[in-house]
């Protein structure tokens, strides 16, 4: 990809780091409906190479489609029915609250996030799905339509560039913003930190499922904050409400991390519970590689 | 409560404060952090606030105690002795050379409280050693000179000492039978604390400080001066009391221990009251073999000796005289007993020089072998020989030979007399005027207290003479000549005699009995072998005095024939230490009982052709008693108290002051104040490392406790 230094794709995906995503493929595990061909499942019948089913012959019917065997069989005409294969939308939903302003030993938590999201976004450009992207926290309003080619991955990368983190984050009422958007089935894939009680949420993410899209929910963990390696007395402000609390570490540190991973637990167990596939992506340098050994173990699962 | 050795630094107990002051300065200190999973942080703020307080308390506080702890050890606490407690003696910091000086005197016997002042002392040393650490350096140093060597017992003991293994040491301090001698003890001390070094040195003297036991107290002001350099702490234990007084039965005594069947003879007994105070209706029993023969009441001023006569007439064989006190504070005087042999007769060899002189009473001699004419109502068996028929059998089967003015003898009987004496036989000599002093000399040589000299005057002069000094008489032999009837030995006239080289001969056996108004002696006596010789240096004739006209006289040559005819039977009443000798039948099985109840198995020995038994283990003062196998008695002893040891007075105020200047001491009067006073600035029972080892487990509580709340 030639683009200027300056272009926001640029700024996210370096050099080599475009060959490599061009090597991962990101399906939707269920059927979608897209627009043109693609290579996701569509519910529909159509004109792939991948046997469906077979249906009566009715004239008017192209004869091409007979299966002449099955006549000969069963002296019955039928039409041989093929999948159609779609190319999927798939909707980017990124959470830009205060919380994901959390930096560890390298790069924040939204700064991962945002590079991801420009991983699977150039993806499906590459695999010329469409995609939208929705910046959540208070409110999802912070949208990019859907679209595909150049130009819209262009917008799409504008859009992640310029995401800083603010505010509270209401998990609810923006996926639920995501889901009223959402026309067709697709694949949704929603980057936050999760911060929040795991059975809403979970709740949220599955009623996105509930309506035929396969959602993924990538939880962006900073190691850092499981820890909390402190030795003194620490005065904690929240980074979405800015409020402070007290809290000598060492006094909290083993049950702050029961907490911590029992809150992992729960979130995994309910979007489990709601057939939402729950990704934990601890943050590094390497992104490319958390996100991209994520998808390739996907597509082996799939294939 | 705990003492401090360096109570300044506990200034800095200020420092326990810092863990709580850290924690609440960090809880103002401003480390702020923007923390993005908040939303997990309130779910374990809301479940774990309460046990991380009490938890984070508990930690500062064990910090707290670390710190407070970690201060006082370098303020080197310890604990004092607590008044009252018993067998707790402190312990300075470092290591401890203690040298224990025990006075193990027979006047520590007396008693002291349910028990005696031994006893107390005893358990005093027991509490001591027990007191003692690894390291430490202890010795046992007892008061009284072994009576052999002269040396006190020093007995080095290992440290530390359970007290059981003290309790044992302190009981093998047994009775002395010497005097305590601190001015003995004192070198021995000295050379025990140079052998050891330690970081602190204590000397405890146990003793009841007895008057009599310290007569020159100026003596210790050098040892004093040397435990002083040698950084010795003196600490003293007084057992006495200036309340606790003591009247002894001192002496019983006949004057010999050989008397004649039936004839009266004077006993004296010498009570004498040790208190500063008087004391009254003193209740005295006088028993003859056992039965009460009298009993009378004596009454006594503060420091006075008097003496009580009992006249007895016994009749022939084994006797036991014995006085008996009502008991008081020493015990061990309050009865004396005596053994005396009762004699039918003396038998007496007289000889007289033989002589031309035609006068009679001019003859040497004559009026004693009148005064010996008629000698039976006397209980004397009389032999009167001329010197020239004095032959070696002569002396056998003689108790005493009285040599009336005899220069000269033959070879054989000089050895005959000398061997005569040696076992026992009395010999009374005196001279002639125109004695041969040198021939004399050679005739009786050793058995002479001293040799004689010239006579005092060349010439006799009846208008010139010498007058008897009966003041001179030290012993008992003599004292009823010293006052009443029989004084008149004093009107005697000595007009002259022979002086006497008293630069020669054995001085130290040698007792002037008699002597006269010139200092010369009259009368001088000495013991050889088992025998007595009695030298007088005058005639026995009226050449040279006039003795024999005097009443005295004939009563007084009887006493000194019975004084000298004393060795002829065993001793029967000795002093402690000496031997206890006793004719046996050959063969026999014979046992010893000792006063403390003891028996022991006695060895007999032949000589010639009689056995003897010799029995020298006699330290403990009373009655001893031989005895054969089947446990009937066959003879008894009297072994007598040591002299001084019933004095029981203690230092007067300004002695005691003394005592303590030239020592260095302060004298404690209980044990409880011997503690206290032991309890010197530093010292005490360190509780430094017992706080070093709870600092330590302490920290190990931290690290655990934090390790498993807080991470």
């Amino acid at each position: 990809m030639s683009e200027p230094k300056n272009h926001p794709v640029a700024s996210l995906l370096t050099g080599d780091l475009v060959e490599r995503i061009k090597q991962l493929e990101l399906f939707s595990r269920l059927r979608v409906e897209g627009s043109r061909a693609g290579e996701n499942r569509s519910p529909h019948v159509g004109f792939s190479t991948d046997f469906v089913q077979h249906r009566q012959y009715f004239p008017g019917d192209n004869l091409r489609d007979l299966d002449w065997r099955a006549l000969a069989r069963t002296d019955r005409l039928v039409v041989k029915q093929f999948e159609e294969l779609t190319n999927a939308e798939m909707t980017v939903v990124l959470d830009v609250s205060g919380s994901m302003a959390f930096a560890g030993q390298g790069m924040s938590k939204l700064e991962f996030a945002v590079r991801c999201a420009g991983i699977l976004a150039y993806l499906m450009y590459v695999q010329g799905d469409s995609y939208a992207l929705t910046l959540f926290g208070e409110s999802a309003a912070d949208h990019v339509a859907r679209g595909s080619g150049r130009r819209h991955l262009r917008r799409v990368f504008e859009k992640l560039v310029a995401a800083a983190p603010r505010g509270e984050t209401r998990f609810a009422e923006c996926l639920r913003q995501v889901g009223a958007r959402l026309t067709r089935k697709g694949l949704v894939l929603v980057l936050s930190d999760f911060m929040a009680d795991p059975e809403p949420l979970a709740k949220a993410l599955g009623r996105l499922r509930m309506r035929g899209n396969d959602v993924i929910a990538f939880q962006i963990f900073e190691p850092d904050e499981r820890e909390m390696d402190f030795v003194d007395f620490t005065r904690f402000r929240d980074l979405e409400d800015g409020a402070v609390l007290a809290a000598d570490p060492l006094l909290i540190q083993a049950e702050y991390r029961r907490q911590f991973d029992r809150h992992q637990l729960m979130l995994k167990e309910h979007c489990l519970a709601h057939a939402v596939d729950h990704v934990v992506l601890p943050v590094a340098d390497e992104y490319d590689e958390v996100i991209g050994d994520y998808l390739r173990r996907r597509a082996a699962l799939m294939s | 409560m705990t003492h401090f050795l360096h109570p300044g630094l506990l200034f800095f107990l200020v420092l326990a404060a810092i863990p709580g002051v850290l924690y609440l300065l960090f809880r103002l200190r401003r480390h702020e952090v923007d923390w993005g999973a908040t939303y997990v942080l309130r779910l374990t703020l809301r479940s774990g606030r309460r046990r991380g307080r009490w938890q984070q308390a508990a930690i500062i506080a064990l910090r707290t105690i670390v710190l407070a702890a970690l201060v006082a050890a370098f303020a080197r606490p310890f604990l004092p002795y607590r008044e009252g407690g018993a067998g707790r003696f402190v312990h300075p910091a470092g290591t401890l050379h203690r040298v224990v000086l025990i006075d193990n005197s027979r006047s520590m016997l007396a008693a002291h409280g349910a028990t005696h002042r031994l006893d107390a002392a005893r358990g005093v040393v027991a509490d001591l050693l027990a007191s003692t650490r690894p390291g430490d350096t202890c010795h046992v140093v007892t008061l009284c000179p072994d009576r052999a060597t002269g040396r006190v017992s020093v007995r080095s003991v290992s440290c530390p000492m359970r007290r059981a293994r003290a309790s044992q040491v302190a009981a093998e301090v047994a009775p002395g039978d010497t005097p305590a001698s601190l001015a003995a003890a004192l070198p021995a001390v000295l050379a025990a604390f140079r052998e050891a070094a330690a970081a602190s040195r204590q000397l405890v003297l146990l003793t009841d400080l007895a008057r009599s036991d310290h007569p020159s107290i100026g003596d210790y002001e050098i040892f004093g001066a040397m435990l002083g350099k040698l950084g010795v702490h003196v600490a003293t234990l007084g057992l006495g009391s200036h309340q606790v007084g003591n009247v002894a039965l001192e002496s019983l005594a006949a004057g010999s221990d050989v008397l004649l069947a039936h004839q009266p003879t004077n006993l004296y007994l010498d009570v004498m009251n040790y208190s500063d105070g008087a004391s009254t209706d003193l209740l005295l029993q006088f028993r003859v073999d056992g039965k009460v023969a009298r009993e009378e009441t004596v009454a006594l001023t503060a420091g006075q000796r008097k003496t009580v006569t009992y006249a007895v007439a016994l009749p022939p064989g084994e006797h036991s005289l014995a006085c008996i006190l009502a008991p008081d504070a020493y015990g061990a005087d309050n009865r004396i007993e005596r053994f005396v042999r009762v004699a039918k007769g003396l038998r007496v060899l007289a000889v007289v020089p033989r002589t031309d002189e035609q006068d009679p009473f001019r003859r040497e001699g004559e009026f004693l072998r009148r005064l010996l004419g008629a000698p039976a109502a006397f209980g004397l068996e009389v032999e009167r020989i001329a010197a020239d028929t004095l032959l070696p059998k002569s002396f056998r089967g003689r108790d005493v030979a009285f040599l009336c003015g005899v220069a000269k003898l033959a070879q054989p009987t000089r050895e005959a007399l000398g061997t005569f004496v040696r076992r026992g036989g009395g010999l009374i000599l005196s001279v002639a005027p125109g004695l041969d002093a040198a021939e004399f000399n050679r005739t009786y040589g050793q058995l002479l207290p001293f040799p004689l000299a010239e006579p005092f005057r060349t010439a006799f002069d009846e208008e010139r003479y010498l007058a008897i000094q009966p003041s001179d008489v030290p012993a008992l032999l003599l004292r009823e000549f010293e006052h009443g009837l029989n004084s008149d030995l004093s009107a005697g006239r000595v007009y002259n005699h022979f002086r006497l080289r008293r630069d020669e001969g054995d001085g130290a056996e040698a007792q002037t009995l008699l002597a006269l108004s010139n200092g010369d002696p009259l009368l001088v006596g000495r013991r050889f072998g088992k025998g007595r010789v009695l030298l007088w240096t005058t005639t026995q004739g009226a050449s040279w005095n006039s003795l024999v006209v005097h009443q005295a006289h004939l009563p007084l040559l009887y006493r000194l024939m019975h004084h000298a005819a004393e060795g002829r039977g065993p001793r029967v009443n000795v002093a402690p230490g000496e031997p206890l000798i006793c004719q046996v039948d050959e063969g026999a099985e014979l046992f010893m009982t000792t006063p403390d109840k003891k028996l022991a198995r006695c060895t007999i020995s032949a000589s010639g052709d009689a056995a003897f038994i010799r029995f020298e283990q006699t330290d403990t003062p009373g009655t001893y008693t031989l005895s054969d196998a089947s446990g009937a008695p066959l003879a008894s002893f009297s072994v007598a108290l040591p002299p001084g040891e019933s004095d029981l007075r203690v230092l007067r105020d300004d002695e005691a002051k003394r005592f303590e200047g030239a020592l260095g001491t302060a004298i404690s009067h209980d044990t409880a104040e011997l503690q206290a006073a032991m309890a010197v600035a530093g010292g005490g029972v360190e509780r430094a490392g017992w706080l070093l080892i709870a600092v330590l487990l302490v920290l190990v509580l931290d690290g655990l406790l934090t390790r498993v709340w807080f991470r």
